[in-house]
């Protein structure tokens, strides 16, 4: 498999089926380019110095499709300047001279901080002419553009630039006709300068009559409006507004808004005010666009401004649209460094949901009220944060419910963790003893929640738990060591090497089974027939990877089970009390404190039940 | 778009769809234009098919059947001559004849007395197989093989004329489309031994002439001078997406 090759041209990967390996949307645009890339003849720096001796060439910046630039010394002036010189040809006669010299007037006079600024032009006999202007010490945008991606912010510095220079122009009545990266300077102090205004219609001129009689088309085609493929005779200052919301949009995305293209904020991270100003600049019909280039910088200083420009949204903006609009450019500003911004602050804004992952981990360690409520607050503050931000995207996505990924997971997250903080909050504060301090001891826990339970036979229950315990590992069960009685922690070990020394075929741990006691094979699920009660049974579930345990307690006279299922947590606070309260030393396994009312409550402690 | 040209203007009546239009296919010129327009452009139509789910032998019928009906049957009359586009034509009344198919059960027509057309659909399998998964609907692949094969009949003529020394052209053809990077020129140029300045003169005569007959090709799909531009840039379009 070959890589996929990029045009140089239009930066879209070439199709492996592209006709005779050349780009098909370059080579079919070919069709309505007038001049198709004509590589300018080579102009000898004698030959211009012989014509316009006014100059001296230093050097060469550039070839275009209309000319040669050279760097050239304005001998009467001393001063350095770029000299776009425009070889001559047969077409041209006195008409031509005349006009260009008209036009190039005009383009004299344009004195802005962002056009290049043209000082001198002359045209000699044998119809070669040029421009000599101002020398910009600087790159182009398409130069710029080949280098490194351009982050959002910055083409949001460059376009408002370029609107200046262009509405400037336009005021005098000059029309670009030919915006193209190409054309856009950047200076290195930041400015940007464009250059080349009104070349294109001078040089239309220059060319003489269109061969084709199908109307002449002037420009470079990926960046022409439409009306300057259609009508070329027709085209006001609105195909500069198209021109620049091509090169915005490029500059925005990387790519030439061709066919059915994506809305900018699809492809960067820019939000839907941008969008609309993109796609408004690039309609097809002109009356549709900007009417004046002026507009598109006010819009896009609106969309930079920290509060969002009033939106004409049925009501005015609720109180949560002014929320969202400031969280949308707070996270501008946190993240509106250079570079890949986009997936920065995406990333950032997953940091409440990784929180709230934590937060869920944590939430079992949490020994007091204050330390849920300080691991709950702020989780639940940065999801509040990440649901106005992403109601801020839908809502001013127009429809296109960007954001509404985020907006999924915040609903899923408060519907899982709000109802979840309340509980743990009002457990935590009712339920002292309740320690969760590791896995090993929930174990412990778990076991003893059954001896509450079960409390017939606390003894069959305490054994089925140092069992349970018995094939956890070695170091866990060490680690139990100051919570046992000497003598029962000495019985654990013996049972725990014991399971270790008759390690089963499959790897697993198993012990021998005492009398009728059954255990499942992965420790899930204990069948206890050796309570107290003959004929009793109680089957206890544990769910490996969680803290629920459930008993189902099945007496033998049928009588319901009053107790079950019980989940772990949803255990009462006594009989936890109870549970841990062997391991503390303070009660011995004497007797169940446990007793069952009439009504299937627990109203013990009390005299143990005698058997029926 | 239609601008309001002149239809039948002395340089485009020449043109094989302006032909067909202007005598509703009538006569046999209009026929044998007709018959070399089909020729070329009858996989778009079978890409089309068999996007839209037809297997690739209901697809070849589907569209060996409809030319045979375009071809044999005076069937223009639905050929809206207001609406100018043989690219747009083929389609829609593909999709006419397409429902119409499959209400008669296509199945029962398979076999029989098959007239072969003059061109080799059954190659369309082949190239479809080429085709790449994606998400295009039909209709975009449909324009966008419209485009590559419009694309395709340039280059033939394009070969066509440099016969001679076709692997120059193969070397020149990849600066085209477009202004391409210094070293490639550089490259060219060394290994054809001449200079850097020949190629770029080269390559600048092969866009221009590529452009005639780029141009061409779409006159000959359209209805009037004014249409050119228009399908120009809708199939700049459909290559894009």
């Amino acid at each position: 498999m070959t890589e996929p090759r990029t045009c140089p041209t239009c930066r879209t990967p070439i199709p492996q089926d592209s006709p005779g390996g050349a780009c098909p949307r370059c080579l079919m645009a070919l069709g309505f380019a007038t001049d198709p890339g004509a590589p300018p003849p080579d102009v000898p720096a004698a030959e211009v110095e012989r014509r316009f001796p006014g100059y001296e060439i230093t050097g060469q910046l550039g070839r275009g499709g209309m000319g040669v630039v050279f760097r050239a010394r304005q001998k009467a002036l001393d001063r350095e300047v770029a000299l776009k010189v425009l070889p001559g040809g047969p077409t041209r006669g006195a008409q031509f001279a005349e006009r260009f010299q008209r036009e190039a007037k005009a383009l004299a006079r344009l004195q802005h901080p962002g056009i290049v600024q043209v000082f001198d032009f002359g045209v000699a006999a044998d119809g070669w002419c040029f421009l000599a202007m101002e020398l910009v010490d600087g790159a182009n945008l398409r130069r710029v553009l080949a280098d490194r991606r351009i982050s959002p912010k910055e083409a949001l510095a460059i376009v408002p630039q370029m609107c200046d220079a262009l509405q400037y122009a336009h005021d005098q009545g000059v029309v670009h006709r030919d915006i193209k990266p190409e054309n856009v300077l950047l200076t290195k102090s930041g400015r940007v300068k464009v250059a080349d205004f009104g070349l294109a219609k001078l040089v239309e001129g220059a060319r003489g009559p269109s061969l084709t009689g199908t109307g002449h088309v002037m420009g470079t085609p990926h960046y022409m409006a439409p009306e300057q493929v259609e009508h070329p005779a027709d085209v006001d200052h609105r195909a500069d507004i198209y021109s620049l919301g091509v090169v915005f949009y490029e500059m925005l995305t990387g790519e030439l808004p061709l066919g059915r293209f994506a809305a900018p904020s699809g492809k960067c991270d820019v939000d839907a005010r941008v969008d609309a100003i993109v796609m408004r600049t690039l309609e097809k019909e002109r009356a549709a666009r900007f009417q004046h280039v002026s507009e598109v910088k006010t819009r896009i200083d609106e969309a930079g401004s920290p509060l969002p420009p009033p939106i004409p949204l049925p009501p005015r903006p609720s109180r949560i649209d002014v929320a969202a609009a400031k969280t949308v450019s707070l996270q501008k500003a946190l993240f509106a460094s250079p570079g890949p911004e986009s997936r920065l602050s995406k990333l950032a804004f997953l940091v409440p949901f990784g929180a709230a992952a934590a937060w869920m981990t944590v939430l079992g360690n949490a020994h007091s009220v204050s330390q849920t409520l300080w691991f709950t607050v702020p989780t639940l503050l940065a999801l509040l944060l990440a649901s106005l931000y992403a109601w801020g995207r839908i809502r001013h996505s127009e429809g296109r419910l960007h954001g509404i990924g985020f907006a999924g997971i915040g609903v899923l997250a408060a519907v899982l963790l709000v109802p979840m903080t309340i509980w743990e909050v009002v457990a935590r504060a009712s339920q002292r003893t309740y320690v969760y301090p590791s896995q090993s001891t929930i174990e412990i826990q778990r076991g003893h929640a059954h001896a509450a339970t079960l409390g017939r036979d606390q003894a069959a229950i305490r054994r089925l738990l140092d069992r349970t315990l018995a094939l956890r590992p070695v170091t866990e069960i060490e680690s139990l060591r100051d919570l046992y009685l000497p003598e029962d922690f000495e019985a654990l070990r013996a049972m725990s090497d014991e399971a270790r020394a008759t390690r089963g075929e499959s790897g697993q741990l198993g012990l021998p089974l005492v009398g009728d006691e059954f255990f499942d094979g992965d420790l899930a699920t204990y069948q206890i027939t050796t309570p107290a009660v003959p004929g009793d049974t109680a089957t206890v579930t544990m769910w490996n990877s969680s803290i629920m345990v459930t008993v189902q307690f099945v007496r033998a006279d049928g009588a319901a089970d009053p107790s079950a299922p019980m989940d772990s947590r949803g255990a009462a606070e006594p009989n936890w009390r109870f549970a841990l309260a062997p391991l503390r030393k303070t009660i011995t396994a004497s007797a169940p404190s446990l007793r069952l009312g009439g009504d299937g409550r627990n109203v013990g402690p009390a005299t143990p039940k005698k058997p029926r | 778009m239609t601008d309001g040209a002149p239809r039948g203007s002395p340089r485009f009546a020449t043109t094989r769809w302006s032909v067909v239009l202007a005598t509703r296919g009538d006569d046999t010129a209009a026929k044998s234009a007709l018959e070399s327009l089909c020729a070329s452009y009858w996989y778009p139509l079978y890409a089309y098919a068999r996007r839209r789910g037809a297997a690739p032998e209901d697809a070849q019928d589907l569209v060996q059947g409809y030319f045979l009906v375009l071809l044999e049957r005076e069937s223009l009359a639905t050929a809206d001559p207001g609406r100018g586009r043989f690219r747009t034509f083929l389609l829609t009344a593909f999709q006419r004849h397409a429902s119409h198919v499959r209400a008669k059960d296509a199945a029962a027509k398979r076999g029989g007395d098959r007239v072969r057309l003059p061109f080799e659909i059954d190659d369309g399998e082949r190239r479809y197989s080429m085709e790449p998964v994606d998400e295009r609907t039909p209709e975009a692949l449909y324009e966008r093989r419209w485009a590559m094969t419009l694309l395709d009949r340039a280059l033939a003529r394009l070969r066509n004329d440099h016969r001679g020394d076709p692997a120059r052209l193969e070397a020149l053809l990849p600066h085209v489309g477009g202004p391409g990077e210094a070293k490639p020129y550089a490259e060219v140029a060394a290994a054809f031994g001449t200079t850097e300045a020949t190629v770029k003169v080269a390559v600048h005569h092969l866009r221009r002439r590529c452009r005639e007959l780029l141009r061409d090709e779409v006159a000959q799909t359209v209805d009037g001078p004014g249409e050119t531009d228009d399908e120009l840039r809708r199939l700049v379009a459909a290559l894009a997406t």
